[in-house]
């Protein structure tokens, strides 16, 4: 057993212990130390990735961790094995530091909730399933991490459980999960078919089939992007997201914004070699990629509530990385993965910072003038909101031009709709920057409240405080990830060395733009940018006390955006009615009729028969020995005339 | 063959202490026994050694089967504790009868003549018979040591005819040398040798309760002693398995297509009837004797696969159901002594008034249904798996239907455990108890998750 594999085995059971810590000793453990020891459990494997990041430049660059034999049948061999290579430690560094973030902030942001045992319990078993999903060296030890932590999604999405709305929000995106898993599950049932195999590295290398087959390599990548659309909620399953916005906002930050959605881009680029092979679902994935980031991205300007902004903004920014997936960039794509990882866990955090000193209140109509209230939040938010909207330097600009490039060296009619999408974006974002943090604070005028059912106390804006520093201190480590993460892949124009391209060492698409293009593409996007933000300022600052605009000033237009184009009444209308008038019509006739019935009849029958052997034995002996003789002559019958 | 030896002085040393006051004395010269030969059993692992003229083989079959059967014993020594406290008179003929049964089962195991697979069936049987009547006062207990007796003796009949046939034909009672003459004679072999063969496995078939020949294993069962029940139940059936496994592998392989037509309807009628025949049951044990036969029935699918599997998945089978059985034998033992019924109704509400013991009891019945997580599962698994690796395929299908059916009556119990009911008491375990039941629960856990340690011992 070599170093590494203690590490893997180590940084897998750290999350897994403080599960078990904070799921079975909650007792007797105040809240505080359960969130010390569910940061604990996080944070001890970000040290031990780092380790395992330091080894790996020295040696070999990839190696597969063999813990044991699982299943074995016929010709088909599965063991609990791990990989461990740049791409994999990537990923466990931006789920183990911004996990470990996240842990912390949460220990100020739950610590009034009596359940808070349970809460760290859950977001430690999903980092646990994260890590596995990330290092698992087989699609099937994949798919344990990629279900397991659906299921932490789930609980957490609900763990405000007493609400209705938010149980329904966790149910749905469950389900919608589950059909993107359906389409995972049947792709690894194609590979067990066609290569006898789901270890990675089995598959990549069989050339024979991946050359020939091309129908076969198409169809298991199709259904492999179902899965990735599902999980990473692009068109047509993006519709849980935002409602999966009922959780506590740390789960939004870690699980629906900065790694759990992201598995998808990462299962994609995992599976890159195969998905070379099938340049139709490339095709396709860049449609999904840039309808979904303009779509998201023009929701996202209507929205009040400050989190749903987030969550399309988070789908817009995921379309982005498939549009570099389509493209063949798959570094890019990591890399935006892992500067959105740092900013948008930076946003939501500052939304909960903001949410927390408003006591739960998340629509922006009921916030204005925090920036001198809040002023940690007001300038990590900023950061943050800079970042997304792509100015340079800060991490953002470089990851989302690397893609702009890329798209452009495809085709520029493309690029312009890409470009289209980052004004949109830097709209939206600076939009709920001055609506929460400059103009007046409306939380306490009487008229935005007609529409509120329950009329939250009132709170005086010299009430209002800055969040302890266990929420400010994360706010702040982020805010320089965000500003800073960009140069770990500098580009050469700007006198870097595309330090992460070449470390990761996927074969990924060429940009043959030369200089003078490069600058002035990312001039022209910077510029129009920089526009959009003044732009953006006056039309929300300029009058005093100005909210969102309310439904009754819509035009038609604008209402359909703020309803979010009817999508989700559109899969009510298609999939819930339909399913259930089928189940009302089904019940009485197949299942009670039929099904019922048959099973029924089944149990009767064995019962009946039984009734008649138990009365063989009837406790006579002379009975007894006489059918046993009886049986005898019959078997000695056999004997002679048959055999 | 030391441990057999030291088995007999614990037997003829209990009889003796019999004469003392303290039963306690009884109880630890037995386990003292059974230890001690259980680690010379242990010793002999490895060896292959042929004694008194090739009539005992001692090899690594016998060994693991020896092991399995001294190691059951005294699981069910330690559920006997309570016959000490109910101050038992007859306990120490009760402890030596058993040890001398237990000397016949380890004989039926390591016996390379039929003479000597003769005489340990018979010092198996006999002590059991009056064991089965050990109650005295018990009208049932007398009437089930009789019927014993009567059927058993019918059988011995048999086993003997089918005896002399074979030696009639081939003139030895060695099973290697019947093995070379049947490979010599191949075309000359005369018709009394076939018949022979079949009627030396109903003979057998007798002792193992399979139908049809199983009449007497339901009132036995309920009439005899639980203690003694539970013995039937584990050590007889594994060293009657042990015992026409190895006949058959060692002497009539090389006839098997001959007698597996045969087997093959034994054991169609063994799994479906018994099968049927528990749904409608309302007593434990009388259930319990069904579900016995029944799992003869899955046993029987290895003996008919006669191939290299089949020793480990005896074994196994064997093993595991021995564990799931004592438990919930043993329950049924506590459980009667305190209330005086053994029918699944009065069973109602025992897991609530009971936790420990409650879990338990379902971990047992979990097991002997086949459900993952504990051995009971990876024994049906292995026994399906031998019978496929030989072309058995219908007959597993039939297996796996009676297993769903099974579901039906274990569960039934185990809803029972469950239920709501007031009226249970809180049921005390001594030491020897939770002993045996802790050992028993745990191997069924280890055995469900590293199946492979046991299976591939053979």
């Amino acid at each position: 057993m070599n170093n590494t594999t203690i590490y893997i085995i180590l940084i897998l059971l750290f999350p897994l212990a403080g599960f078990l810590i904070n799921a079975f000793l909650n007792k007797n453990l105040p809240g505080k130390i359960s969130g010390i020891i569910g940061s604990i459990a996080v944070f001890v494997p970000l040290i031990l990735s780092l380790i395992i990041f330091i080894n790996l430049k020295k040696n070999i660059p990839a190696q597969t961790i063999y813990l044991s034999q699982w299943i074995i049948t016929g010709q088909i061999n599965i063991p609990f094995e791990f990989l461990i290579d740049p791409l994999s430690v990537l990923m466990m560094l931006v789920v183990t530091g911004v996990g470990t973030v996240i842990h912390i902030y949460s220990i100020g942001y739950m610590h009034s909730d009596n359940r808070i045992h349970t809460f760290f319990s859950w977001m430690n078993l999903f980092i646990f399933f994260m890590l596995i999903l990330i290092t698992g060296a087989n699609y099937l030890i994949m798919f344990i991490g990629w279900e397991g932590v659906g299921l932490c999604s789930y609980l957490l999405i609900g763990f405000w459980f007493k609400n209705n709305e938010f149980n329904y929000a966790a149910r749905k995106a469950f389900i919608m999960n589950r059909i993107g898993d359906l389409g995972f599950l049947i792709a690894l049932f194609l590979m067990i078919i066609n290569f006898e195999t789901l270890s990675f590295n089995n598959i990549f290398t069989a050339h024979h089939i991946l050359s020939q087959d091309t129908k076969t390599i198409t169809i298991i990548t199709l259904l492999l992007l179902v899965g990735a659309v599902g999980k990473s909620a692009q068109i047509p399953l993006y519709t849980w997201l935002p409602d999966a916005m009922a959780g506590p906002t740390p789960v939004s930050a870690l699980i629906h914004a900065a790694t759990m959605v992201a598995a998808g881009v990462y299962m994609i680029v995992r599976s890159n070699l195969l998905f070379r092979f099938a340049p139709l679902t490339m095709d396709l994935i860049i449609i999904i990629g840039i309808t979904t980031a303009l779509l998201s991205a023009t929701i996202a300007l209507y929205q009040e509530d400050i989190k749903k902004v987030l969550a399309y903004s988070t789908i817009s920014q995921l379309g982005y990385m498939f549009l570099a997936l389509g493209l063949g960039a798959y570094s890019s794509a990591m890399f935006h993965l892992t500067t959105h990882a740092f900013f948008k866990a930076l946003l939501f955090l500052a939304a909960g910072s903001i949410i927390h000193a408003l006591n739960g209140e998340q629509n922006l109509r009921m916030m204005g003038g925090l920036a001198g209230k809040l002023p940690v939040t007001f300038i990590t938010f900023l950061i943050a909101a800079l970042a997304i909207s792509g100015i340079p330097p800060f991490s953002g600009f470089f990851s989302k031009d690397q893609i702009l490039l890329n798209t452009f060296n495809c085709c520029p009619s493309l690029w312009i709709f890409a470009v289209l999408g980052s004004i949109l974006t830097c709209i939206y974002i600076f939009r709920v920057f001055y609506l929460a943090f400059y103009g007046e604070y409306r939380g306490n005028s009487p008229d935005n409240h007609d529409d509120e059912d329950i009329i939250k106390p009132d709170k005086d804006i010299s009430a209002l405080h800055e969040s302890p520093l266990i929420m400010t201190i994360p706010l702040i480590i982020l805010a320089v990830l965000s500003l800073a993460g960009g140069f770990i892949n500098l580009p050469q124009i700007f006198g870097g060395n595309n330090y992460l391209d070449n470390y990761l060492a996927i074969e990924s698409a060429e940009t043959g733009i030369d200089d003078t293009t490069e600058y002035f593409l990312i001039s022209t996007t910077v510029i129009v940018v920089l526009i959009m933000i003044i732009i953006v300022w006056f039309r929300y600052t300029s009058k005093p006390a100005q909210g969102p605009k309310v439904i009754t000033e819509m035009n038609f237009i604008e209402k359909m955006v703020y309803n979010k184009f009817y999508v989700d009444e559109l899969y009510r209308f298609l999939f819930e009615k339909p399913y259930d008038f089928l189940s009302e019509k089904l019940l009485p006739t197949i299942e009670k009729g039929t099904i019922d019935k048959t099973v029924n009849s089944a149990g009767t029958l064995s019962l009946t028969l039984g009734s008649l052997a138990r009365k063989i034995q009837n406790g006579n002996i002379s009975f007894y020995i006489l059918l046993m003789t009886l049986a005898a002559i019959a078997f000695l019958a056999i004997n002679v005339f048959i055999l | 063959m030391n441990s057999l030896i030291i088995l007999s002085i614990t037997g003829i040393t209990l009889l003796f202490a019999g004469l003392g006051k303290s039963k306690w004395v009884l109880f630890t010269i037995g386990i003292a026994g059974l230890i001690t030969a259980g680690i010379l059993t242990l010793a002999d692992w490895g060896k292959n050694e042929a004694l008194f003229n090739k009539m005992i083989i001692i090899d690594d079959y016998s060994t693991a089967f020896n092991f399995s059967i001294i190691f059951t014993t005294l699981m069910i020594f330690l559920i006997s504790s309570n016959y000490i406290r109910n101050a038992n008179k007859y306990l120490a003929e009760i402890y030596a009868l058993m040890i001398f049964a237990l000397i016949g089962g380890c004989i039926m195991t390591s016996f390379g003549n039929m003479v000597t697979l003769f005489m340990g069936i018979e010092t198996l049987s006999i002590p059991l018979y009056v064991l089965a009547g050990s109650r005295k006062t018990s009208i049932a207990s007398n009437e089930a040591s009789f019927k014993y007796f009567i059927l058993g003796s019918f059988a011995t009949a048999f086993f003997l005819l089918g005896v002399a046939l074979i030696y009639g034909a081939s003139g030895t009672f060695n099973t290697n040398e019947i093995s070379s003459y049947i490979l010599l004679h191949q075309t000359q072999i005369p018709k009394i040798f076939y018949t022979g063969i079949i009627i030396l496995i109903i003979g057998l078939c007798f002792k193992i309760a399979a139908i049809p020949f199983h009449f007497w294993s339901p009132d036995v069962y309920e009439g005899a002693p639980t203690l003694v029940t539970t013995f039937m139940a584990t050590v007889v059936k594994t060293a009657g398995f042990a015992a026409i496994f190895r006949l058959l592998q060692n002497a009539f392989s090389n006839l098997s297509v001959y007698w597996q037509t045969i087997l093959w309807i034994i054991t169609l009628l063994t799994l479906l009837i018994s099968a049927l025949a528990a749904l409608n049951q309302t007593g434990m044990k009388r259930l319990m004797a069904y579900s016995g036969i029944s799992n003869s029935g899955f046993i029987l699918l290895a003996v008919l696969a006669m191939n290299s599997m089949s020793p480990g998945a005896i074994l196994f089978y064997t093993f595991t159901y021995a564990l799931g059985t004592i438990i919930v034998f043993g329950m049924i033992m506590l459980h009667q002594e305190y209330t005086g019924s053994d029918s699944i109704l009065s069973f109602e509400g025992f897991g609530r008034a009971n936790p420990v013991s409650g879990i338990i009891f379902t971990l047992a019945l979990l097991s002997l249904t086949g459900i993952p997580v504990t051995g009971g599962f990876f024994a049906k698994y292995y026994i399906f798996l031998t019978a496929i690796h030989s072309n058995f395929i219908w007959i597993v299908v039939i297996g796996v239907i009676t297993t769903v059916i099974s579901i039906y009556y274990y569960f039934k119990i185990i809803n029972a455990l469950w239920k709501e009911n007031r009226c249970q008491k809180k049921i005390p375990l001594i030491i020897p108890f939770r002993t045996a039941f802790l050992i028993c629960s745990i191997l069924i856990i280890l055995t469900g998750i590293f199946p492979d340690y046991l299976i591939r011992l053979l």
